[in-house]
């Protein structure tokens, strides 16, 4: 039921998104088009080349964040715990603005000849994410035991470390690169094409599986450590694996989208909304949610503008900054 | 008979903080043994460290004559259970789904329960008198209700010892007992091996095989209730000036009443 009206707004959201731009087109267009009667190149170029990989990079952003945001509020037992305050988006993205600074990519200009250098970056946003998980955990680590509150003060710090390494390179970098880099850090996917596509999908599909095989254990962790141990689970190292498997989402998201913050709060608590606690419903519904607000999202930034775009990312943090506050306050209640 | 504890040279503690060290015990199985001592004595401690909850510092400890080191964390959890002094639940959980909980260690599908999982799940709601509210949820229970529906939790696990970490706390005379039966019951009539923390030496003298009086982090002495409420012990143990009788209808030792110990008593 809430699976088919999510998937409802998911094509509503991707019909409007892909109908509507600077180019405006009929549903019968499209339709022709996706059926292969009367092709027309001209739709073509838009449908297959500008909107349909960038819908598709939403949603599988949207998917990859939503899964990572239940995965990091269940094992901090925080429902405030969100990818981009824990500071992995910021560590992947230093990564990937450190490979961009020294392979002197251009996002913008991506053909053949670089199919190699994109499809490492994936890869070096997943060292960089991995390296600010593991810095986060060190310092938040506390007689072999993972204290969650130092765990979120240590990502709020670390963030905000690699977000001045982030800004330090990319200020020097040549005027085209840094224009390329900071688009991307916005958080934003106008560039997207279906080599990114490529790039991220093995990763969310291996990672989202093992992240769905193992959401039971989230229910476990509603518990309180103690509890959870007495009944017979490597409370720690089922963290670990947790934790890794979602800074391994994060990466693949932030390498393709740059840093998006705020899906991996809203979904699960929108999810949890419609579902209830149960994690093996609400890991697919909120990959759900986030897919659908990520493609809604990048609809308005697309929109509202016309013909200048605003960044996916800045859109979401409008939308998510407001639904943040009204968490805190609501949490204090 | 047959030891379901037994401490070599344990020692344990939290952080730099040693609680207690060079500690030799044995708890024997298909008993009652409770642990008794002031605030901070380690009583908690102790049952927490033997639970495998708290990491001990040094030393061994034997569960059923095996080294708990050699044994994983589920398979521990097929044999002991512990319950802590105030667990927590999210609200919008169901009675019957935190019991099911319980049956982790034994279950091979996470998503399906299988018939011996209800069965025990059923048992659980017995024997702990939950049965009419199994389908509310915990928010809407009282503190009497939800202690039992935990202590169901840990019944469920089905294993043969149960330790507790003041199963009575925050709950009024009527309920601390309901809770105290229960435990005798499953003593009784299951063979269940219980060993947990009380605070109420009435209690722990009523409900227990044996007592394990503890002071600053050491065992001062272990025995039956009648040899540890007296007034000896109770002066070395908790510092008091003890008023102990025979209660008539129990045939137990009771403190019926009691002064802190003077500077010049000593």
């Amino acid at each position: 039921m809430t699976v088919s009206i999510l998937m409802l707004f998911i094509f509503g959201a991707s019909y409007l998104h892909l109908t509507n731009g600077v180019f405006d087109m009929t549903v019968m267009d499209i339709l022709k088009t996706l059926l292969r009667i009367e092709p027309n190149p001209k739709f073509d170029l838009v449908i297959f080349e500008f909107r349909l990989p960038r819908i598709v990079i939403a949603a599988l952003v949207g998917v990859g964040l939503g899964m990572a945001g239940v995965v990091l509020q269940g094992i901090t037992r925080n429902g405030l715990a969100d990818p981009g305050i824990l500071g992995i988006n910021a560590g992947a993205g230093a990564a990937v603005v450190i490979f961009m600074f020294f392979f002197q990519l251009h996002l913008t200009s991506a053909d053949m000849s670089s199919w190699l250098s994109i499809l490492m970056m994936p890869i070096f946003g997943f060292v960089g994410g991995a390296m600010a998980a593991v810095l986060i955990y060190t310092f938040a680590l506390k007689n072999g035991h993972l204290d969650m509150q130092r765990l979120i003060l240590t990502g709020i710090a670390i963030n905000s470390g690699f977000g001045a390494l982030s800004l330090f390179l990319s200020l020097k970098m040549n005027a085209q690169d840094y224009e390329a880099a900071a688009v991307w850090m916005a958080g934003s996917i106008y560039n997207a094409n279906w080599i990114f596509v490529v790039t991220m999908l093995p990763w969310l599909i291996l990672i989202g599986f093992y992240v769905y095989r193992k959401s039971y254990l989230l229910d476990y962790f509603q518990l309180e450590e103690d509890s959870i141990t007495s009944l017979g689970i490597a409370v720690e190292k089922e963290k670990m694996k947790l934790l890794l498997a979602s800074v391994g989402l994060v990466s693949a998201c932030v390498s393709v989208s740059g840093s998006i913050g705020f899906i991996g709060l809203m979904a699960p608590h929108i999810a949890k909304q419609l579902v209830g606690i149960q994690h093996r419903y609400v890991m697919p519904v909120s990959a759900l949610i986030g897919a659908a607000l990520l493609i809604f999202a990048d609809f308005i930034g697309k929109t509202v503008f016309a013909p200048s775009e605003l960044a996916v990312g800045i859109v979401v943090s409008i939308i998510g900054i407001p639904y943040f506050l009204y968490l805190l306050v609501k949490s204090k209640a | 008979m047959q030891t379901a504890f037994r401490m070599e040279n344990l020692a344990s503690g939290y952080e730099q903080v040693r609680v207690f060290e060079g500690l030799n015990l044995t708890i024997e199985e298909g008993k009652v043994t409770t642990i008794i001592g002031p605030n901070g004595c380690g009583k908690s401690t102790l049952l927490k460290t033997i639970g495998r909850i708290l990491k001990k510092q040094q030393g061994t400890v034997y569960l059923q004559d095996q080294n708990m080191q050699n044994l994983s964390t589920k398979d521990i959890a097929k044999k002991l259970a512990i319950l802590s002094q105030t667990p927590i639940a999210p609200g919008q959980l169901k009675v019957e789904e935190l019991i099911a909980y319980g049956r982790y260690p034994h279950r091979n599908n996470v998503n399906r329960l299988t018939n011996k999982d209800e069965e025990m799940i059923e048992w659980a709601l017995n024997v702990t008198n939950t049965m009419e509210y199994r389908n509310r949820e915990l928010a809407q229970l009282s503190g009497g209700q939800r202690q039992r529906v935990w202590l169901a939790m840990a019944l469920a696990q089905e294993t043969n010892i149960l330790l507790l970490d003041e199963p009575t706390t925050y709950l009024d005379m009527a309920h601390q007992l309901e809770v105290l039966e229960i435990v005798k019951n499953l003593n009784e009539q299951h063979r269940c091996t219980i060993v947990m923390v009380l605070h109420d030496i009435n209690h722990a003298a009523r409900y227990s095989d044996h007592l394990i009086a503890m002071r600053q982090g050491a065992v001062m002495k272990t025995g039956t209730p009648e040899e540890i409420l007296c007034a000896d012990v109770m002066r070395n143990v908790f510092n008091i000036n003890a008023r102990i009788m025979q209660d008539p209808v129990t045939k137990t030792p009771v403190c019926y009443g009691y002064d802190v110990m003077k500077e010049t008593d000593k």
